[in-house]
């Protein structure tokens, strides 16, 4: 699996999480814009907002979320955890779980779905 | 008054000038805009609760002799984007070595504001978390201004304010709360108020 492939799957994965609204860059800013503008020059999609680092000891996932009000700040981390470690666990060959940070960046109470100036 | 990052502010500026544009032109923020970061959203949601709030009070102070300081809006405003930033990682305790959780201290801000607005007749200006939020267990204080409409008790709307944001902080956070002061700096005249006799 390319670190693409990778990358879309885990976005989608943690997208289709109970409670998460939305899924932000969890690149670092400038590392992230420097990586867009390559992918814009070469004409390729710009990465996915998911961070993944594969060093010797094994793969490392950062992740910024926006939540809904529904569920608690910590229950949704952990299932976002139980989503990561199960989808990248079922790879018995591929690398192991080094470090999954997760952070609510977020908590929507829901005004942002309505008619803006009503 | 100073404003320490210049740089930040100007942004956190731009932020609501953008905002505000669609919203006074009936429309919604293009997505790709909320989506490039959470401050753009945490901004949008905060202007739509000011919005629906201080509509009325506008409109109040609007026919009101004489015509009265506003500054409470653009104190609000400014408010409102300088804390939609992330600010500082509120840590959240998590099942495995492996794995940290935190919470942004722009995303907490955002949660007391909106838990102080939803206490009828009552906005939230200025909130502050006084204390190293970084450090789990360290004792934390919510400072946090209020307009409360013209008639309501204010110790009750304090009340009201404080419990609202006490519930929220706890459901989602593991702040250790030393105290939530809630001081109210604007008595505004409702849509449908009476003006008082001065």
């Amino acid at each position: 699996m390319t670190t693409t492939e990778l990358h879309e799957q885990l976005t989608g994965l943690v997208k289709s999480i109970d409670g998460v609204v939305q899924v932000y860059d969890a690149r670092p800013t400038a590392l992230a814009a420097a990586a867009d503008l390559v992918a814009t020059l070469i004409g390729q999609p710009s990465g996915e907002p998911i961070a993944v680092r594969n060093s010797g000891g094994g793969i490392s996932v950062a992740v910024s979320v926006a939540i809904s009000d529904a569920s608690p700040a910590a229950e949704v981390c952990e299932r976002i955890l139980e989503a990561i470690s199960g989808h990248l666990g079922s790879d018995a060959d591929g690398p192991a779980v080094d470090r999954v940070t997760i952070q609510v960046s977020r908590i929507s109470s829901g005004e942002d779905g309505g008619e803006p100036g009503a | 008054m100073t404003t320490p990052n210049t740089e930040a502010h100007d942004q956190s500026e731009d932020i609501i000038a953008d905002l505000s544009e669609y919203l006074d032109r009936g429309e919604r923020p293009p997505q790709e805009l909320l989506d490039r970061s959470p401050a753009h959203q945490l901004a949008l949601e905060s202007l739509l609760r000011f919005r629906a709030v201080a509509g009325g009070l506008l409109q109040a102070d609007a026919d009101a002799e004489p015509a009265r300081d506003d500054s409470w809006v653009s104190r609000i405003l400014t408010n409102i984007h300088i804390e939609a930033r992330a600010g500082r990682s509120i840590p959240l305790t998590s099942p495995s070595p492996n794995a940290e959780f935190s919470i942004t201290e722009g995303a907490v801000r955002g949660l007391i504001r909106a838990a102080g607005d939803s206490v009828p007749g009552a906005l939230i200006g200025r909130c502050r978390l006084d204390g190293d939020v970084t450090v789990p267990g360290a004792p934390i204080t919510v400072a946090v201004e209020a307009g409360v409409y013209w008639g309501e008790p204010i110790p009750a709307a304090a009340q009201r304010i404080r419990e609202d944001i006490a519930g929220a902080l706890r459901r989602h956070t593991e702040l250790t709360l030393a105290a939530i002061d809630v001081t109210v700096t604007d008595v505004t005249v409702a849509r449908d108020g009476q003006e008082p006799d001065q």
